[in-house]
């Protein structure tokens, strides 16, 4: 390259550089301030780019002799950067004040209790986006209720068809709770309102609704109108109405845009939170634990009446309803299941571990073997140790197939065919050909029971016609007495006379 | 108050998007610079949301330097603006000068890397060819890469110079001479608002102005031979003739 290209090559440069500095930028300067309001930094982000700063800066005054700069830059360098994020966040919540509009100011998070309104530290991320949001109190009675959600959809067009007009929020919170007949609505609180309100009343609102900018609420609904529930009925105590009077919650900033909006309520509504419930046979296990606790510490014996009374204070500390059933059915469940492993321990000299992992499981089948003291499966069981542990037996070796199995089992209990059925399948060492017998026993057992019940001659003819056509060759030889062949045989020469003398002769040719 | 136009000189019907309070932290972050109080310079930019949007900006344009690049063009501009405040100059438009000096660090970045790769290249040619004797050249030459390039820089200038008076028109020339001297003084950013105010132009005049002096400038640096002619003027290269000549 000659000199003088060179030279080309630096003026080129020279005039490019002369057009940058003298661009204009105002249109570059106004989107910067645009996307920094509304894309502002991340909290991590602002303290990286926040350090580089300092440090830049102090490098910069000490080669400048900045003696004054050099103070104010000394110290922990996050310790500055945590003090003027601390200094944004202050101003940005007096701004929101000021540029809400008047109708919204109304329902702005508020400080109570001590807990002051701030920014939620981290920001919370909402399907893969960091969405900053302020978090505070706000009064139950000034939220409205979200009629933008879709949860509500069906009711919302229902009623817009029988009223011609959109629900006013009381109808919406009516909506919600039940109190407003729908036709096709099937049950009484099908967004099981009063469930959430009474652990509510014990726990308060444990995850915070989220509320936009102008207090819509964009997650929390069932929560915010489980408060409602709790301020406007008798069974909870006036402590239980205080907590449900301020609501914490999360609320949008003033920078969220429709695509947070949407993220928040994808991410609340179709994306899973895992959270695994405690098995019953746990929680069950805790109750039945402070049950035993409770009845130990009284003097003597408890009445029906006192018992009554225990097992409702009982309910309430495990946020179990206002009424004992869930108390009472626990205590069954667990008594059940406490027989079981002590059979298949002690007796069977099985694994405890085993057995337990087996009660956990099987633990919904034992509120079957406990229902019926006196005329049900309880009751049967009961009467027979044998028949208990031959219930217990299958049970730990799975081969009930289901609920029915087991409520069967008072029939099967005085059908001697079905029983020997049931015997044969706790031998059985394949489990699926076991569960059969169990279901053949189970349908011996009901079919006679129907059969003595309801089923007239032509039901029974078809039953018995279509078993014995179905019923394999081999069972003559193997299964079936020769004494009950004989009978059938007897029997099926009577038939023959009488079709004869009802059809005639023709119909013996069939 | 500091007016709107004032920080966004060549926008006078400013965005009613550019809320007011962004407005005033621009103001407290040059009056905190001009007051030797970097931290509370840096707090005001923040405040106002003006470093989240140059790092988003800088970033989306720069995003082959990643985020890293982004916040360190950033901050280097951050500190150019505090040092020209805190120096008297005076910034009409503290974003703007942010946004250009960041601009050009994060395009500053992009070359070094770029030549680094460049350099990489060689150094594996080098290595292939178990000599580093054109490396080590390489790097003798860039031992005074520096002033050489300050003095090519300086000689365009002269050019630069020579061919204002070519451009005709004496507004061009003089609003030309105005960005050439303010480029030369190494200035980041030369506002319209500020050529209109030192020359007593209109807005119009100032834009019609810069616009067709770049335009012309570079045409006649183009222009066959003329390089040549204005570099023997300038005293940068003799003639082709006296050199042939001082060759025998």
């Amino acid at each position: 390259m000659s000199i003088s290209d060179d030279i080309k090559k630096e003026f080129n440069a020279l005039i490019e550089k002369a057009r940058h500095v003298s661009l204009d930028v105002s249109g570059e300067v106004e989107e910067i301030l645009k996307i920094g309001r509304e894309n502002p930094l991340s909290r991590d982000e602002a303290v990286r780019i926040l350090s580089k700063v300092i440090e830049t800066l102090r490098k910069a005054v000490e080669q400048l002799g900045d003696k004054k700069a050099t103070e104010s830059l000394k110290g922990d360098t996050l310790a500055l950067v945590e003090r003027i994020i601390a200094a944004r966040d202050r101003i940005n919540n007096s701004i929101a004040v000021d540029e809400l509009p008047q109708e919204y100011r109304d329902i702005l998070i508020q400080s109570h209790n001590g807990i002051k309104v701030g920014p939620v530290r981290p920001s919370p991320w909402f399907h893969g986006k960091e969405v900053p949001m302020n978090s505070g109190f706000v009064k139950t009675t000034d939220i409205q209720l979200w009629e933008g959600n879709e949860r509500l959809d069906i009711h919302l067009r229902q009623f817009h068809r029988r009223h011609g007009r959109r629900p006013t929020p009381d109808e919406l919170l009516d909506l919600m709770l039940g109190k407003m007949q729908m036709p096709g609505v099937s049950k009484d609180d099908q967004f099981e309102i009063s469930i959430l309100a009474r652990s509510i009343a014990i726990n308060g609102v444990r995850k915070p609704p989220i509320l936009d900018i102008d207090g819509t609420v964009l997650d929390g609904n069932r929560r915010i109108a489980a408060c409602y529930y709790i301020l406007n009925n008798d069974e909870f105590q006036s402590d239980q109405k205080q907590r449900a009077e301020y609501i914490f919650v999360w609320q949008l900033t003033l920078h969220a845009d429709d695509d947070d909006r949407r993220r928040v309520v994808v991410s609340l509504n179709f994306e899973p939170d895992y959270k695994i419930d405690w098995p019953e046979y746990v929680k069950a296990g805790k109750v039945h634990e402070e049950w035993q606790a409770l009845l130990a510490l009284e003097p003597r014996a408890p009445g029906p009446r006192r018992q009554a009374e225990m097992k409702r204070g009982l309910s309430q500390k495990y946020a179990l309803g206002p009424d004992t059933s869930v108390v009472n059915r626990y205590i069954k469940m667990v008594e059940w299941a406490n027989d079981f492993e002590t059979y298949c321990v002690s007796e069977r000299r099985l694994d405890e571990f085993e057995v337990k992992h087996k009660a956990d499981y099987y633990f919904q089948y034992f509120d079957e073997l406990s229902k019926g003291t006196t005329s049900g499966v309880a009751y049967f069981l009961g009467q027979d140790e044998a028949f208990k542990h031959l219930a217990f037996d299958l049970l730990f070796q799975g081969k009930f197939n289901n609920w029915r199995d087991i409520r069967n089992l008072k029939h099967i209990y005085s059908n001697e065919e079905a029983r020997a059925l049931l015997l044969r399948a706790r031998e059985e060492p394949n489990v699926e050909e076991a569960q059969d017998m169990v279901e053949d026993a189970g349908r011996i057992a009901t079919l006679k029971r129907a059969e003595t019940r309801t089923y007239g001659a032509n039901t029974r003819i078809e039953v018995f016609t279509k078993w014995l056509e179905e019923l394999p060759i081999k069972a003559f030889r193997d299964d079936i007495r020769p004494d009950t062949l004989l009978c059938l045989l007897k029997a099926l020469k009577l038939v023959e006379r009488q079709v004869e003398k009802v059809l005639g002769k023709e119909a013996l040719k069939l | 108050m500091l007016e709107l136009s004032a920080i966004f000189p060549e926008n006078e019907n400013c965005s009613p998007e550019v809320t007011m309070s962004q407005e005033e932290t621009v103001k407290q972050a040059t009056e905190a610079a001009a007051a030797g109080d970097p931290v509370g310079m840096a707090e005001a930019l923040y405040r106002g949301h003006v470093i989240d949007g140059l790092v988003r900006r800088i970033h989306a344009r720069w995003s082959v330097l990643g985020y890293q690049g982004a916040e360190d063009a950033v901050a280097s501009a951050v500190e150019i603006l505090y040092t020209a405040v805190r120096q008297g100059e005076k910034i009409l438009s503290p974003v703007g000068f942010l946004w250009k000096v960041a601009d050009t660090k994060a395009n500053d970045a992009w070359r070094a890397a770029e030549r680094e790769t460049h350099l990489e290249s060689w150094e594996q040619v080098a290595d292939e060819m178990d000599s580093y004797a054109v490396v080590e050249q390489e790097e003798g030459l860039g031992l005074d890469e520096d002033s050489e390039r300050e003095e090519k820089r300086a000689m365009a200038v002269r050019m630069a110079r020579k061919l204002l008076p070519r451009l005709g028109q004496q507004n061009m020339q003089a609003v030309m001479a105005y960005v050439i001297d303010a480029v030369d003084a190494g200035r980041w950013d030369v506002p319209n608002q500020e050529i209109k105010e030192a020359l007593g132009l209109s807005n119009d005049t100032v834009r019609t102005s810069l616009s067709r002096g770049f335009r012309r400038l570079s045409r006649l640096a183009q222009e066959e031979g003329l390089a040549e002619e204005l570099l023997v003027e300038a005293n940068i290269v003799q003639p082709q003739e006296e050199e042939e000549e001082y060759n025998k």
